[in-house]
């Protein structure tokens, strides 16, 4: 996420200041909406990092069957009680979500790649528009 | 009127130290240099996007030295336009006034009297994306002109075009002076540009800013 907001080019902020907004502003109206596809990919990238994680929830959620059961998990609990179909079931799962979520990742960061109360901002106010033609 | 007193910038290494020079109502001063001399460096203090360590920069009657560049109202028109590549052309034509809290109606009149000002019509509901280099900048100056500002800034604006696209540009820029009487400063390091447009040009060389007399032009 942070490469995004890298390249993103700090003139565009620059040039949304200048045309009135806030700081705020220049970040919601400019600068967010150019990192759309960076933040969809990282997010979709911390998701499959969290799908797989298994130590740390067997260690501080624990695997209580329908309790705090993830897919990893539960891969876990069906090998332990002998149910080999079940555990390869859920693994084909996870394997299937990876792929779905490298697929999207490819494209949306293929995507991105091609593309390279305050006081009243000053100016004059609607009034004047169409004086000078 | 842009009045620029004892202006000076500390950039790491590079320093400009007590620029001054003025710009009369309605005037379009030229700014030419080596590259890496400063123009823009002046040009972003102007505009209130660098800080300066002294100095004070006057637009009109009005001090502006201590406000941010949203409150300075100046149109700016960057080297490469910086159009918004998730806008269309019309949402940024109409986005300072939007900011202003114009009427949608009113946005939409002028949106348009822009657009046909500057022959973008058929541009309205495109992204910048895939935008020839003279349609980026025609955008981006109607971008600039869209809350009409007073004071334009121009950083280089036609360095990336081909000789006939600048031409057209320059007859542009000259249309806008004479139409919106917009006091402008353009910085540029081409010649034939400068000749054309510079009412008063300058010249910032080791420094300092001196104006060029209309005779001498041809030697800046």
């Amino acid at each position: 996420m942070k490469s995004t907001f890298d390249q993103i080019d700090p003139r565009c902020e620059q040039v949304a200041r200048t045309l009135g907004c806030s700081r705020f502003q220049a970040f919601s109206l400019v600068v967010f909406p150019e990192a759309d596809r960076g933040m969809i990919t990282a997010l979709t990238l911390a998701w499959a990092r969290s799908l797989g994680e298994f130590g740390p929830l067997l260690i501080f959620a624990g695997s209580t069957r329908m309790k705090t059961e993830v897919l990893s998990t539960s891969v876990f609990l069906e090998m332990n009680v002998g149910n080999l179909e079940a555990a390869v079931a859920v693994s084909l799962i996870m394997v299937v979500g990876a792929v779905i979520v490298l697929v999207l990742t490819r494209l949306l960061g293929g995507a991105a790649d091609e593309r390279v109360a305050r006081p009243r901002p000053a100016g004059v106010g609607p009034d004047a528009l169409g004086d000078e033609t | 009127m842009i009045a620029v007193q004892g202006l000076s910038i500390v950039a790491g290494n590079f320093s400009l130290r007590d620029v001054s020079f003025t710009i009369p109502q309605g005037g379009y001063g030229v700014l030419m240099g080596k590259t890496g001399c400063g123009k823009t460096s002046i040009l972003e203090s102007i505009l209130g996007l660098r800080t300066i360590q002294s100095g004070r920069v006057m637009l009109g009657d009005r001090d502006v030295t201590e406000l941010g560049p949203a409150l300075r109202g100046i149109g700016y028109v960057p080297q490469d336009g910086a159009l918004f590549s998730r806008m269309t052309v019309r949402k940024q034509l109409g986005l300072a006034l939007e900011i202003r809290g114009v009427g949608p109606q009113k946005v939409k009149d002028r949106v348009e009297q822009l657009a046909d000002w500057l022959s973008i019509r058929h541009l309205l509901d495109r992204y910048p994306r895939g935008l020839s280099g003279g349609e980026r900048q025609r955008v981006a100056l109607g971008r600039a002109l869209s809350f009409v500002p007073r004071v334009l800034c121009l950083d280089e604006p036609l360095s990336a075009l081909d000789s006939e696209t600048r031409a057209q540009m320059c007859d542009l820029l000259a249309d806008i002076r004479r139409r919106t009487g917009v006091t402008t400063l353009h910085v540029t390091h081409n010649l034939d540009e400068a000749e054309r447009l510079a009412d008063p040009l300058f010249r910032l060389a080791d420094g300092r800013v001196e104006i060029v007399p209309r005779a001498a032009h041809g030697a800046a």
